[in-house]
């Protein structure tokens, strides 16, 4: 090859790597945030922002930059269908310092099942969050519909965790509407259960955050929220 | 010829919509994590319009799926045969023409332009051996330089029509006969032969290239002339209406002289068609160097063309199809630094520009191809197959080209002077 020929080929290739780095670069930015720290919880009301059906493509990232943008700790119930391909999304999740819980693996409705097929539902979600996540143990699990059969409610192994203010996001995915029904209903010690496969919720989830903050109240994810002495089990 | 041309736009278009409909969400989540104009330069360029237009061309050519037969002539016609330092190539080329089934007399008018190896003396032996209607006339050309031997041949041209065929392109033996019905009949300014490899196992770029002349350049020659406007009439086989290439002044010295004289010939409201049933067996470059230097040419050579003929300044189809040839420099910097970037991408596990995706294009290239090959096949002229060829073809043979091709373009801009 003639040596001009050469010269441009090379040249290319290093155009090529370079615009190849800088949107790496771009991208592992993401990856490169520090963890969210917990927040100071002895003093002031304490709210936890959960959030069901994820890791959703398109909107979980989004929201994963305004709890990072606000520094807002939280807790994120996935379904294990939707880890499938996702699984950066999940990495991204728990490395930003989010827990992790259980949704089941295909968002069944727990009361419509056996036990053995809703123990392997747990098993198939648990195990790909650990395979993920280099053996994270999903601690809490929150039943899909917030309906479970007796039976898990007197299981040893199991947490349920469920909520005590549903923001209503799944029924009118309006961002004023669920702005306004969880800032008038929040008080301390909330869980508030929300869904992050819906545009509205992260808009919403934005002014939810500095209002809430302004009203002097700490978010906290499930675990740390208990460690605190709440209760946020079943 | 205008419905069809319409019907395969307006698939194009189809294609087009669905194309945008589908991806919308994909490019909205992509944009999150890369830049967005990046993302719809990058999705526009390697997607949105290769698919308008490949699936246009791909319905168009669906359209005009019989090969059309024109009634025989027999007049008698030139072949202009251009050789620098052709000694090995040129007795077979010529030998090719000797057994041309063609019941007309075909002048061989060798125009050697200053070789200084034997090829004059393998030219006087083929005269010695050529048939009474077959007569060689040797001409010499010490002007180096393609188009100066093709000028120079194409004043000695007496016969209403001639054709050129390189020093290293053997026609198959009814290939002369068809082009000459072609052009007989419908009056094109210039025809377009089918160009099959004559070398397909010599190498890895040969075999890759089997496949771009089997597939790619014979599907686009047959869309293009399928609305009278086949943007080039290689100088490798290609037949000419003689006055229309006088009354266009001839070959300019530039480095895609065929290319530029298509164009003019396009701009006097010639048709240049396209006849799939000529086939001439070309040699093609046997190492990348000699590829990428080839298609580097042949990028120069389509500015060339553009700037000595704008869109604007085409007529009939010919405008939209140069509109279109004026988009490939954006594909293939799309393709360059958006698809490469993204299958590195891919490499590190983000999926965003090069993934499942570009498996499922790779497929539907794949089922255009085969219609191409279906129509080739058909022909019943031979060609050689190879698996490896093919693979490589499909992965492998747009980085060379598009590379070469933008370099062709930056060459031509900053005025570098190509190099054959």
């Amino acid at each position: 090859m003639r040596i001009n020929n050469r010269m441009f080929v090379c040249l290319t290739a290093l155009a090529v790597g370079i615009t190849a780095f800088g949107l790496l670069r771009g991208l592992d930015r993401r990856a490169r945030r520090a963890a969210i720290p917990a927040q100071d919880l002895s003093c002031g009301p304490v709210i936890a922002l959960t959030f069901d059906d994820g890791p959703n493509a398109r909107h979980t990232p989004q929201l994963l930059d305004v709890l990072y943008e606000t520094q807002t700790p939280a807790t994120f119930f996935v379904v294990g269908d939707q880890i499938d391909g996702q699984e950066r999304l999940l990495r991204e999740i728990a490395d930003s310092g989010h827990e992790i819980g259980s949704h089941t693996n295909t968002h069944v409705k727990l009361t419509q099942i056996t036990e053995g097929q809703a123990r392997v539902e747990m098993e198939a979600v648990a195990s790909k969050i650990r395979q993920t996540l280099d053996g994270y143990e999903p601690r809490f699990v929150r039943p899909p519909y917030g309906e479970y059969p007796q039976w898990m409610e007197e299981a040893p192994d199991l947490e349920l965790a469920l909520w005590t203010m549903d923001s209503g996001d799944w029924l009118h995915p309006n961002a004023d509407l669920i702005v306004e029904r969880v800032l008038s209903l929040a008080k301390d010690g909330d869980v508030v259960v929300l869904h992050d496969d819906n545009p509205a919720t992260v808009e919403a989830v934005a002014r939810i955050i500095p209002a809430l903050k302004e009203k002097g109240f700490r978010f906290a994810t499930l675990r740390q929220m208990e460690q605190a002495g709440y209760t946020v089990t079943r | 010829m205008k419905t069809k041309f319409i019907l395969s736009i307006g698939f194009g278009a189809l294609w087009l919509a669905v194309s945008v409909w589908l991806s919308l969400p994909w490019i909205q989540q992509v944009a999150y994590f890369l830049p967005a104009a990046y993302v719809w330069a990058v999705v526009i360029g390697i997607a949105f319009l290769p698919g308008f237009l490949m699936s246009g061309m791909f319905f168009s050519n669906l359209m005009h799926f019989g090969v059309k037969k024109y009634p025989t002539v027999c007049e008698d016609t030139t072949v202009v045969l251009c050789a620098h330092n052709e000694e090995k190539e040129i007795a077979h080329t010529i030998q090719a023409i000797f057994c041309q089934e063609y019941a007309g007399e075909i002048c061989i008018l060798v125009v050697d332009n200053a070789s200084t190896d034997g090829t004059k003396r393998v030219i006087q032996k083929m005269m010695e051996r050529a048939p009474a209607n077959r007569p060689i006339r040797y001409l010499y050309c010490d002007e180096k330089g393609k188009a100066h031997a093709l000028n120079a041949g194409l004043a000695q041209v007496r016969t209403r029509y001639f054709i050129t065929v390189d020093a290293d392109t053997c026609l198959e033996d009814h290939a002369v006969q068809r082009i000459m019905d072609h052009i007989a009949a419908t009056g094109s300014g210039c025809v377009a032969g089918n160009l099959f490899v004559q070398n397909p196992k010599a190498s890895l770029a040969a075999r890759m290239q089997n496949y771009d002349y089997l597939l790619s350049i014979a599907a686009v020659k047959r869309y293009q002339g399928s609305y009278n406007s086949t943007l080039v009439a290689q100088g490798a086989f290609s037949a000419y209406q003689t006055e229309a290439v006088r009354k266009a002044g001839g070959w300019r010295p530039v480095m895609g002289e065929d290319i530029v004289l298509t164009y003019n010939l396009l701009q006097t409201g010639l048709a240049s068609t396209y006849e799939p049933a000529a086939v001439g067996y070309t040699k093609v470059p046997e190492t990348l160097g000699d590829l990428y230097q080839q298609r580097l040419r042949w990028a120069m050579g389509m500015l060339e063309g553009l700037q000595e003929v704008h869109p604007w300044q085409q007529k009939g189809f010919a405008k939209y199809f140069t509109s279109v040839n004026m988009s490939i420099i954006y594909l293939d910097l799309a393709f360059l630094f958006g698809f490469l970037p993204g299958v590195i991408l891919a490499l590190f596990g983000y999926y965003y520009l090069a993934g499942l995706l570009t498996v499922l294009t790779l497929a539907i290239g794949i089922v255009f191809f085969l219609s191409v090959y279906i129509y080739q096949k058909r022909l019943g002229i031979p060609f050689k197959n190879s698996f490896i060829g093919f693979v490589c073809f499909l992965l492998f043979f747009q980085a060379v080209q598009s590379t070469a091709s933008v370099h062709g373009y930056l060459s031509h801009m900053f005025e570098r002077k190509g190099q054959w």
